[in-house]
């Protein structure tokens, strides 16, 4: 949907260029003048101002001999002394020979020939080399198909020799003898078309990277097919995933990837490797959930300005970044100027970072310039065209429905990506309740939220005047307060501002006080001490959150700079640097020069957690045909949750499911029947996994029986005054026995079972019964699944006596 | 939640009457430039009006959209401005008088059907506005729950509880599970006493969450409502035995601890001997 517009103008432009690709100069068919008196031309015929208006013309196939031409010409009064030589010539128009980057002819010729283009010889065959006269023999007798229908092909004639207008085509057919007895041709000539050859001229750009997932796009200078090939080995690229939509705008989800793994990568069409396959194209899959590894995260705000402001940054970074791989990259908003134009992205963005961009996923928010100012920007928004971010659970956060605002988990940070621009930001709001609802899910101990206008600002921007930052301060920061919120990261205004350790402060800055610091001091380790939260926890509501306005990574406007929250403001040029691990967080704000202006730490619990003790006595114990329930004991006290492992043959084990803290049952589902599956359990925190469980197995239940057939063919006979016998066709092969109902009166309704019969017995005696009384009777087949259909009815009277 | 809702449009709204955007004087500046030296070119006009407009100058964005029209009063983007500048300013009649002379012209733009959509509410008239947004969402170029949620409350204001809920559902088949469409119609089925389908709503949205213990409470709440007071209670003590065992930090979190606290007042209500 979101790229149709371009799609459709992509598809009609591809299929314009196809269609030129090949234009049929001269059509085989066509008509020829043509000169069959035997005499000699010399060479002048050739020329393209030669007068043939006095030769007679014909469509070919032309020649004599083989009954299956259009035109048959003369071979003089003697059968047994042909003119050796016949004349042709074909006058055609092109309107541009630039339009063509080469010719191709095919041509039917008994015996020899040579062709001509506006007088330069283009094509010689079965004739001998150097000058050829009238009375020049073919070097050999043709006979077979090449007399009648093969064309041979002669490719990479230059059309150069084409010239606008008119263009004559000059052909002579030699015999191989005078008693030959027959001549053939035909003739085409085909123009190629230069097609461009197809280049990127945007990207490899990463988007939506997790454990086992990464979205790769690129764009190319004409439409193309597109094909990414990755591997985990650069140069031995074994693995491909293609899509056959043309298209310049080209899109690949790589799945099944292996979490925290190095994948080398090409990009380009199903025939030809555009970029990648080297050492610059790779990237690492996210972490599993959970996972504390070292991780580096790059914050640009503001960063739109595509000039030497913006270079100095990024320079500035990749110095010092060096060889540490950047782990994501985020963006606040505001990341083209002035109106988020796809132009403005390219030289803002995709010209700006490229070797960043293709090692890194790149997520972010959206800021007012990337709208071009709208609060209600439509999806043909550049924005939402280039970027693809999660609107389910594909992050591992609750689905929002929207690449508006979303969360994902990377190790163990979870982030918070809201719409601070065009989204709702009452209490009550739809992206509201998905935070509240996306939080109260988190497990993850670190939370990291991102939006672009900031809550606390007195840089270019004022948060005690302007609606959406005050709006996102008084609505948005008691939900993530309250849910132990550790960064919150925005842009905006266009400086560096960092506060102090806060809590609680929703009003204006005049409101601020000295109490709403959890940390009086800058959080700096070496001097004053990192800020510190009581523990690796996904939940320490209000202890403390830092805040900062990273938004000078592409120009700077100062303002008053003197928010009483913020610990330090800076009217520089810079982007933040976080290093997270396990337990700490490292923040820097790099300037365009390289120093490092600011910095600060927290530090989650005293030390970092022990990894937990593994589950135990782990038992499964199948539940249906396609359900095992696993229940069992936890080995643990600081257990984050439990991950969940199945394998059908005990050695390959897939993570199938997770669980949080203290949970000890799950239900696996999506089995097959009557097959035998292995589980194990680990628990996990951010120290990392505890061994495995005792390893389980049960074998789900088999399939139940499909229903049997209905019988049919039931008849009631009357014996007696008291009996009527009943008998019916079995039409199932896998029924336990029928159930046979009944019910009194002509007309009645309310059948009930009066009895049951084993398999296989079609018939029953109904004995007991009132004299002179119609019965109706119905029978149906049952097994272990349910019941068939009713047979049909049957009804009989008892005798009157 | 219509009240919510009520409050969510209007902060919404008077949001965007008091922000001072970032750049928009600027673009003012440099619009008025233009028109300095091309005077009589309606789209500057039509564009500063525009810029105005988001600065909430609403008499300069008028007067621009007026100047804008006398040049050239083909530009049917006139009328979708005039639109919304009624609906910034609450005339809400006139808006609708500019917003359906701006249809006609376009009948397919989304950004008028929901201008019109949300002047129609404003208006009181319920049943066009509720086709308007469905149409909206129809032409929606991407899908977002905000627009469903407009026309549930919509639906709702007017008491068509029955059309909000199929509204939701749409949305639901539409763009998943979501939790925000799905505790809007859940509140819906229990304001209307269906109980049992609020419940097999709920049971959905449980299903995919991690952490049910808030949830359970939430089914508990339901069955206590409905006077199943015993099935109420067990899926309290099911929330209860999940709370319990949750970490001092988490049952610190203020949602929390408003849950366990909700939990608690209501568990009182049922004591166990009334279920034996």
């Amino acid at each position: 949907m979101k790229k149709y517009i371009l799609s459709a103008f992509l598809f009609v432009l591809f299929f314009s260029l196809n269609a030129l690709a090949q234009t049929t100069l001269v059509a085989r068919g066509s008509s020829w003048k043509y000169l069959d008196n035997g005499s000699n031309q010399g060479t002048g015929w050739i020329a393209p101002a030669f007068n043939d208006s006095v030769w007679a013309a014909g469509n070919a196939q032309l020649g004599y001999g083989d009954g299956d031409e259009a035109t048959v010409v003369s071979y003089g009064a003697d059968a047994n002394n042909k003119y050796i030589t016949t004349y042709f010539r074909k006058s055609f128009n092109v309107a541009n020979p630039a339009d063509f980057n080469n010719l191709t002819l095919d041509i039917l010729r008994d015996d020899g020939a040579v062709v001509y283009l506006n007088g330069t010889e283009i094509y010689r065959n079965n004739m001998p080399a150097g000058a050829v006269g009238y009375q020049t023999l073919a070097s050999t007798a043709i006979s077979g198909a090449e007399e009648t229908t093969t064309f041979l092909q002669a490719n990479g004639i230059s059309p150069s020799l084409l010239v606008a207008g008119n263009n004559v085509l000059a052909v002579e057919i030699h015999q191989s003898g005078g008693t030959s007895t027959d001549i053939s041709f035909d003739f085409d000539l085909i123009g190629q078309t230069a097609v461009p050859t197809a280049s990127v001229t945007r990207g490899a750009y990463l988007q939506m990277g997790t454990a086992n997932a990464m979205t790769i796009r690129w764009r190319t200078s004409i439409a193309t097919d597109s094909r990414v090939q990755f591997g985990t080995v650069q140069g031995a690229l074994s693995n491909t995933a293609d899509d056959g939509a043309q298209t310049t705008e080209h899109e690949i989800r790589l799945t099944g990837l292996v979490a925290n793994t190095k994948y080398f990568y090409s990009i380009g069409s199903t025939t030809q490797v555009l970029a990648g396959n080297d050492a610059n194209h790779f990237f690492f899959t996210s972490p599993n959930a959970g996972q504390a590894n070292p991780y580096r995260i790059w914050v640009l705000g503001d960063s739109g300005t595509a000039d030497v402001n913006a270079q100095a940054v990024r320079n500035a970074y990749l110095n010092f970044t060096g060889a540490t791989y950047t782990n994501l990259l985020l963006m606040l908003g505001d990341n083209a100027y002035e109106t988020g134009t796809d132009a403005d992205y390219q030289t803002a963005v995709f010209n700006m970072y490229p070797s960043v961009l293709r090692q890194t996923p790149l997520w972010s928010t959206i800021g007012n310039h990337d709208t071009a100012q709208s609060t209600n920007p439509p999806s043909s928004l550049p924005y939402f065209q280039m970027f693809t971010f999660p609107t389910g659970t594909e992050g591992g956060g609750v689905a929002s429905g929207t690449e508006k605002y979303y969360s994902f988990n990377y190790g163990n940070i979870h982030f918070i990506c809201l719409d601070s621009m065009t989204s709702s930001r009452a209490v009550g709001s739809p992206m509201l309740t998905w935070l509240e609802s996306d939080l109260s899910q988190n497990i993850q101990p670190w939370v990291v939220a991102f939006w672009h206008h900031p809550p606390y600002t007195k840089g270019s921007h004022d948060s005690d005047t302007e609606a959406q930052l005050a709006e996102m301060r008084t609505n948005v920061l008691p939900i993530l307060e309250s849910w132990g919120v550790d960064l919150v990261l925005a842009g905006h205004s266009h400086s560096y501002e960092r506060s102090f350790l806060i809590d609680g402060h929703y009003g204006t800055s005049n409101t601020f006080t000295n109490s709403m610091k959890k940390n009086p001091g800058g959080g700096r380790e070496d001097i004053d001490g990192a800020y510190t939260k009581s523990a690796l926890s996904p939940n320490l509501p209000n202890e403390g959150a830092v805040y900062a306005v990273a938004g000078s990574s592409g120009k700077i406007s100062g303002g008053l700079l003197n928010h009483p929250a913020m610990f330090v403001s800076l009217n520089n040029l810079g982007s933040m640097v976080l290093d997270v691990n396990g337990n700490r967080l490292d923040a820097k704000f790099i300037r365009e020069n390289g120093t490092i202006a600011d910095y600060f730490t927290i530090i989650k619990g005293g030390t970092p957690p022990t990894v937990p003790n593994a589950p135990t006595n782990l038992t499964a114990t199948a539940a249906s045909s396609s359900a095992i329930n696993l229940a069992w004991a936890d080995g643990s006290t600081n257990e984050d949750g439990f991950r969940i492992e199945r394998s059908t043959d005990n050695v390959n084990f897939t993570e199938i499911g997770t669980v949080a803290a203290n949970i000890t049952n799950y239900s696996a589902g999506s089995l097959a029947a009557s097959t035998q599956y292995f589980f194990r359990v680990r628990a996990f925190n951010a120290a990392g996994n505890s061994a495995y469980s005792n390893t389980a197995n049960a074998t789900t239940q088999a399939a139940p029986p499909p229903l049997p057939n209905a019988p049919a063919g039931l008849s009631a006979a009357t014996v007696s005054a008291s009996q009527i016998n009943l008998s019916w066709t079995d039409n199932a092969s896998n029924e336990t026995g029928f159930k046979i109902e009944r019910c009194a009166g002509v007309t009645c309704t309310n059948y009930a079972q009066i009895a049951t019969v084993g398999t296989n017995v079609t018939t029953f005696s109904n004995t007991g019964l009132a004299k002179n009384t119609t019965y109706r009777y119905r029978v149906r087949a049952y097994n272990a699944t349910g019941n068939s259909a009713y047979s049909n009815i049957a009804s009989a009277k008892t005798l009157k006596r | 939640m219509k009240k919510l809702f009520g409050i969510s449009i209007i902060v919404f709204l008077s949001a965007f009457a008091i922000a001072a955007h970032d750049g928009l004087h600027e673009q003012i500046l440099a619009v008025t430039e233009a028109i300095k030296k091309d005077p009589q070119n309606a789209a500057l006009y039509l564009k500063r009006a525009e810029l105005y407009r988001l600065h909430a100058e609403w008499k300069l964005s008028e007067n621009d959209f007026d100047r804008a029209e006398k040049l050239d009063g083909n530009l049917a983007s006139i009328n979708l401005g005039r639109g919304k500048l009624g609906l910034d300013t609450k005339q809400f009649s006139k808006a609708k008088r500019a917003l359906e002379k701006f249809l006609r012209r376009e009948p397919e733009s989304f950004e008028g059907i929901l201008t019109m959509a949300r002047v129609c509410a404003k208006l009181g008239q319920t049943g066009a506005a509720v086709r308007y947004f469905t149409k909206a969402i129809a032409l929606a170029p991407e899908d977002s729950a905000e627009i469903y949620l407009e026309r549930a409350e919509t639906s709702v204001s007017a008491n068509r509880i029955d059309e909000a809920l199929r509204g939701l559902d749409e949305g639901i088949e539409k763009l998943g599970n979501l939790v925000t469409l799905q505790t809007a119609a859940i509140d819906l089925e229990v304001r209307r006493r269906n109980y049992d389908a609020a419940l097999a709503r709920l049971d959905k949205l449980t299903a995919v969450m991690e952490r049910k213990e808030s949830f359970h409470l939430r089914r508990g709440e339901i069955l206590y409502q409905a006077k199943r007071n015993c099935e109420a209670r067990k899926s309290l003590l099911q929330a209860q035995e999940i709370y319990n065992s949750l970490t001092d930090f988490r049952k610190k979190v203020r949602a929390v601890k408003e849950q366990i606290a909700r939990l608690e007042k209501l568990l009182k209500t049922i004591p166990a001997k009334s279920c034996q």
